[in-house]
């Protein structure tokens, strides 16, 4: 697999990794799915 | 400048794998620390839970898990990603400073943004914030200038750089040879000190990221030994061991088991050990630096007919000729490995 490939999917990885810590946070807190 | 050797360096799946879950879970944490800052600091920037004390202001739910695991998580994700982007190369191999940018950076903006950016209007922009952000984004910013000869070292750069061509100080014999150690696959190479392994990347078609990073540095010391004006003694001894690292590789390339491709490991099973004769000479003729490679009576013309080792095996072909028209193999390496390529060919039709 070619380094530009393996960059791109690493990027994805990230983002999906801040998704992931947002939705995280947003249960632990008890405000997940509770308007602001 | 100079040939490229066709396609471009290799990443190996679990490497990449690796890579993709540390670098998602410092994101994750990252993400929670930072969140949880701003939950804390809009409450005032301090709170306090448990302990036998009267607290003042309770920290707000959750907070305390979310700041505990975004720490702790953040540390041991980074060391994942350490590992696995160690494996991709280039800027991924910092992760840590990638860690460290990215800490000081997001946490500097809290700072600023609360402190000055959205500052209550009533008090004013907050001088201890303020100095904070911009310390914290100081630090982040000597992460990234960290990060910087990583990005300028990636790979691909030796396949347009052409700086390993222009070797000097053609003809001279090593004074020690290369050791090649076998058992299957990967294969090792050995030198003064140097030690790359050559796994099954090579099988499919690539340079090793190892043996890719050390030409690359070799060709930056010849560089620098050209532009500060280093005896010709000194160029010589570099261009020895380039030549060296050139045979080596020419030589891990014809001895890697091809069954690495079929699946078939029966092929090249056992350990042998072989110093292989190392004449430092590349050939006289090769083209210097920024010359089209050149073609070779040896290359094969890919095919779209062709079983996917055909293929890599033709490929290997045109790599080999490559280097030698690089003068990174000379001509008894680049025979002796041709002979061997050809031999499988051959077997496989």
């Amino acid at each position: 697999m070619s380094r530009s490939i393996a960059s791109i999917l690493l990027v994805i990885a990230i983002a999906l990794g801040v998704w992931a810590g947002m939705v995280v946070f947003l249960f632990l807190t008890g405000t997940f799915g509770v308007p602001a | 400048m100079g040939s490229t050797t066709g396609r471009p360096p290799g990443v190996p799946l679990d490497g990449l794998i690796k890579a993709m879950i540390g670098y998602a879970g410092m994101a994750m944490c990252l993400t929670l620390v930072y969140l949880s800052m701003r939950a804390v600091m809009d409450i005032g920037g301090a709170c306090a839970d448990g302990g036998p004390y009267v607290v003042a202001r309770s920290c707000p739910q959750g907070t305390t898990i979310t700041l505990l695991g975004g720490i702790f998580g953040g540390i041991l994700f980074v060391f994942i990603a350490a590992l696995g982007g160690a494996e991709v190369g280039g800027i991924w191999s910092g992760a840590p400073l990638i860690g460290w940018a990215a800490l000081f950076g997001a946490l500097g903006w809290n700072f600023l943004d609360y402190g000055v950016f959205n500052a209550p209007a009533e008090t004013g922009i907050d001088g201890g914030l303020a100095i904070c952000g911009v310390l914290f984004w100081i630090m982040a910013a000597g992460g990234l200038v960290a990060l910087v000869p990583l990005a300028r070292d990636a790979p691909s750069r030796l396949r347009t750089s052409g700086t390993v061509a222009a070797l000097p100080g053609r003809g001279q014999p090593a004074r020690r040879p290369i050791v090649i150690s076998t058992s299957g696959s990967p294969v090792t190479v050995s030198r003064d000190g140097h030690t790359a392994t050559v796994s099954t990347a090579v099988v499919d078609g690539e340079l090793p990221v190892e043996l890719r990073g050390e030409l690359e540095q070799l060709g930056r010391t010849l560089a620098q030994a050209r532009a500060s004006g280093e005896t010709e003694a000194s160029r010589d001894e570099l261009a020895r061991i380039a030549a060296d690292f050139g045979a080596a590789i020419g030589t891990a390339m014809a001895e890697t088991p091809m069954a690495a491709i079929t699946g078939n490991t029966g092929s090249s099973s056992g350990s042998s050990a072989a110093t292989v004769p190392v004449t430092g000479a590349p050939p006289a003729s090769a083209p210097p630096a920024g010359a089209p490679p050149a073609t070779s009576g040896t290359q094969t013309s890919p095919q779209p007919a062709f079983t996917e080792g055909t293929q890599a095996l033709l490929d290997r072909l045109e790599r080999l000729a490559d280097m030698r028209d690089r003068g990174l193999l000379g001509p008894e390496e680049y025979e002796t490995a041709k002979t061997a390529i050809m031999a499988e060919l051959e077997g496989r039709t």
